[in-house]
């Protein structure tokens, strides 16, 4: 009886049945740094997010919101490095030279 | 002796192997979503008098041989559509621009007629461009008992920026984009995925983000300059207020415009210098809106004559007193 029982669960267990599933998807985009300076650290619209060389998309990127944005970079007090950027729902990867 | 070429053979084997490339990992900011959004709505407020050109989108058409031959529209035309609506609705998210519908101009003035208001605003830029570059890919590695299959979509845009005015297209941007999807097995076992027609979609749509991006940074701001709406008394209202950067404090300076020529080595029409009438200072600002907001302001030198309005315009007085 048990093992009756225990075949009709696995055969149960083993069914595939259709699976639908409905959702949102988060689109915002990512930006990443390729060639940023040691020492320096980001400013997205003057707001400090931190190292830039942890986002340089092996295999971190850094997530944003869509629309336009200034990007710097600041070695202490001097930006040695600035873009506006915009993005969508894309990753794009910004080249710092 | 023995496990130096077991280890070798070993090694040689998994360098043999056909891997596919890293994922990103997509990290969020340590700020907060609430303060980056406030940080760029901050953004774009200017720090100086500015003014957003008004564009319209002329044509944008899919000029590529890719989606022509089945399933199209009256137009025979449906990518072309798509990425123009791609590009509208960038435009208007990038905030740099006033953008005036032109594709669907027809509707809007049907909606006009029903509820008996309006009329269409003339656009100063007209964007003319299309998708000149699209196309599908198949590659791959095949290593030991290893393989990857990547698909990949590419597509690139053309648009200049033309002057309505004079018919001068003063500015080109070209946008890239590239969509991709790659798999991988050792021996027998790993990822699958077949044809995946998104990536048309998103690959065009890639390109238009960076050619927007590019208008966004190469595209310097126009001149700034507004014209005076009414005059009362030492009173002067003059189109323009916050969200083109103009502060109750500033000063401006109204011209009186010269003399417009038609120069014989460029075709071009030259206008002669203008000639100083009067000193503002901006009071206060009105509106609601970047379409509907005005400026007061004050006449701390010379007169302004309202008969002579339609010559007069407002620059803003830059370092040194000079406008």
């Amino acid at each position: 009886m048990r093992k009756l029982l225990a075949a009709a669960v696995l055969a149960l267990a083993a069914c595939a049945g259709p699976t639908t599933v409905v959702r949102t998807v988060d689109t915002r985009p990512a930006i990443a740094f390729s060639g940023a300076p040691w020492g320096t650290v980001l400013y997205v619209d003057g707001v400090a997010v931190g190292d830039p060389r942890e986002y340089d998309g092996h295999p971190n990127v850094l997530r944003v919101e869509p629309g336009t944005h200034d990007l710097e970079l600041r070695q202490g007090d001097q930006v040695v490095f600035d873009q506006r950027v915009f993005v969508e729902s894309e990753l794009k990867t910004v080249v710092v030279h | 002796m023995r496990v130096r070429l077991v280890t070798g053979g070993a090694l040689l084997l998994l360098s043999a192997c056909a891997t596919p490339s890293q994922r990103p990992s997509v990290v969020e900011s340590p700020v907060s979503g609430r303060a980056q959004v406030q940080a760029q709505a901050a953004r774009q407020v200017p720090g100086t008098v500015r003014y957003k050109r008004k564009v319209a989108i002329g044509r944008f058409t899919n000029e590529t041989t890719y989606g022509r031959s089945l399933l199209n529209d009256a137009d025979l035309d449906r990518l072309g559509k798509q990425a123009s609506d791609m590009l509208s609705s960038r435009l208007v998210m990038s905030g740099q621009f006033i953008v005036l519908e032109r594709p669907d101009a027809a509707k809007i003035e049907r909606e006009q007629g029903v509820a008996k208001a309006g009329a269409l605003v003339g656009a100063d830029t007209l964007i003319v461009g299309s998708v000149t570059e699209f196309g599908r890919s198949v590659g791959g590695k095949v290593g030991f008992l290893s393989s990857t299959k990547e698909q990949i979509a590419k597509a690139k845009v053309d648009v200049r920026l033309v002057d309505v005015k004079t018919g001068h297209a003063y500015f080109s941007a070209t946008g890239a984009g590239q969509a991709s999807t790659e798999v991988g097995e050792v021996a027998g076992f790993g990822s699958r995925s077949e044809y995946d027609a998104t990536l048309n979609d998103r690959a065009i749509a890639a390109a238009i983000s960076d050619l927007i991006d590019r208008l966004v940074s190469k595209l310097g701001e126009r001149p700034w300059r507004t014209d005076i709406v009414e005059v009362q008394g030492s009173q002067v209202f003059v189109s323009g207020g916050r969200s083109q950067g103009l502060r109750p404090g500033d000063d401006l300076v109204v011209l009186e415009a010269g003399q417009v020529v038609k120069s014989k080595q460029s075709g071009f029409e030259l206008t002669l210098p203008p000639r100083r009438v009067a000193a503002l200072r901006v009071l206060s600002n009105f509106g609601e809106d970047e379409t509907s907001e005005g400026s007061v302001c004050q006449v701390v030198a010379g007169a302004v004559d309202r008969a002579a309005l339609a010559r007069l315009y407002v620059v803003q007085v830059k370092d040194g007193g000079q406008p």
